[in-house]
């Protein structure tokens, strides 16, 4: 019974005794560091920080540049765009049969053609036609998610119609944006890339230290050009039944 | 120790949903070392932010949500330090611990869809009631969870 399994499975996964105690104590700790009282603001007190928040307001928007632009290992310069990073929820609906299949990695070349060999990965087909639908994996440290034009790339990112640049030919969206800081002030940058070629879309995205955003940049665009001047993928040569070996 | 100033008991609430969030957290980073740092910044986001929880469940979800967001943001960090640091060695991180055929198949799983085999088969919750807790649409987590199965039956055999 492999569902019984599962659970058993989940349940090996604890912290050991030490550890327990080590996290318990760690959160226990910052509860009791957190002031013991709201402090009520006096009348005085408001203006100022009427006055800090606007001094704030401007610096974020000085750090927080809209754009963000690199320069390539082939001098092409790239721009990221955080205007056009807006955020979603995909829907993901199949209403007929799927089956997976782990892709050779003769096909994950042929999908991705590059350097740099993808994880490997499985793909998600119907059944019915054994079309490709979709696959997911990485490319060194870049998620890259593939689907078959008209479906959703990705669960949350709608990267929409705005391409903000061509590489051989092949409008591409280049974007941005910065998360918020987590407990110790650091803001991650996530980058992403996304494209249609030859019904096939390819979105690609990775993420970092905010201090390394243009090295990250100058990585993924890099990898989009490597992946473009290679011909677009056959998608009909993928399918669920023929494997290409 | 047990409430804190604005009300929560944190001690209880810990007591309460400590180990669904250590395995969220695990589920995602792999390792027990990353997990514990996990594990402390949801429940330093619960100190910090101080929400009103008007039920147990509305409580777990918001833990669930925030230690998976604390997670994707983690791993974006912590990839391009790994990867530095071993230059793309395959190193297991510290921490990473062999559990097993199905552990094995599940952590290799891609990372949206652990979560959703860990919320299902292991907390029973319905594909209806994630969507919800992570704020994703129903047929996201029905495919997810679709798309995970047929990856661990042909890892694995049958599920069911």
């Amino acid at each position: 019974m492999k569902q019984m399994q599962i659970v058993q499975a989940w349940d090996s996964i604890l912290p050991d005794a030490v550890a327990e105690k080590r996290i318990q104590d760690a959160i226990l700790s910052y509860a009791d560091q957190k002031p013991k009282h709201a402090i009520r603001p006096r009348r005085f007190l408001i203006p100022a920080a009427v006055f800090l928040m606007l001094f704030a307001a401007i610096g974020f928007r000085l750090h927080n540049p809209k754009k963000l632009a690199v320069t390539l290992d082939n001098g092409m310069n790239v721009v990221y765009d955080a205007n056009i990073a807006t955020a979603g929820n995909a829907m993901y609906a199949y209403d007929y049969e799927i089956q997976t299949r782990e892709l050779t990695a003769e096909e994950l070349q042929q999908l991705l053609p590059c350097s740099v060999q993808p994880d490997s990965c499985h793909a998600v087909f119907r059944a019915e036609t054994g079309e490709f639908e979709r696959a997911e994996t990485k490319i060194g440290e870049v998620h890259v998610h593939l689907a078959r034009e008209g479906l959703p790339v990705t669960d949350d990112i709608v990267t929409g119609e705005t391409a903000n640049a061509e590489i051989y030919g092949v409008p591409v969206t280049f974007g941005f944006f910065l998360t918020k800081p987590n407990s110790r002030g650091i803001r991650t940058a996530v980058l992403y890339a996304s494209y249609l070629r030859e019904g096939l879309q390819v979105y690609l995205e990775t993420g970092g230290d905010e201090a390394n955003q243009e090295q990250l940049g100058t990585d993924l665009g890099n990898l989009v050009c490597e992946l473009l001047a290679h011909d677009a993928p056959n998608l009909s040569e993928i399918r669920l039944s023929s494997i290409i070996q | 120790m047990a409430a804190d100033q604005q009300g929560l008991d944190i001690a209880a609430i810990y007591e309460r949903h400590s180990k669904t969030v250590y395995r969220v957290c695990f589920a995602f980073m792999k390792n027990h070392a990353d997990t514990e740092d996990a594990v402390q910044e949801t429940f330093f986001r619960l100190i910090r932010k101080q929400p009103t929880f008007e039920t147990p469940e509305h409580e777990k979800a918001w833990l669930i949500r925030t230690a998976s967001n604390i997670c994707k943001n983690e791993l974006k960090h912590w990839r391009r330090k790994q990867t530095a640091l071993d230059d793309q060695a395959d190193i297991p991180a510290p921490g990473a611990t062999d559990y097993g055929e199905i552990m094995d198949a599940i952590m290799a799983l891609p990372e949206r869809y652990k979560t959703v085999i860990y919320l299902y088969y292991y907390e029973g919750y319905q594909t209806a009631e994630i969507a919800k807790m992570l704020k994703k649409p129903h047929s996201t987590i029905r495919n997810h969870l679709r798309e995970a199965r047929l990856i661990l039956k042909e890892r694995l055999g049958d599920l069911t």
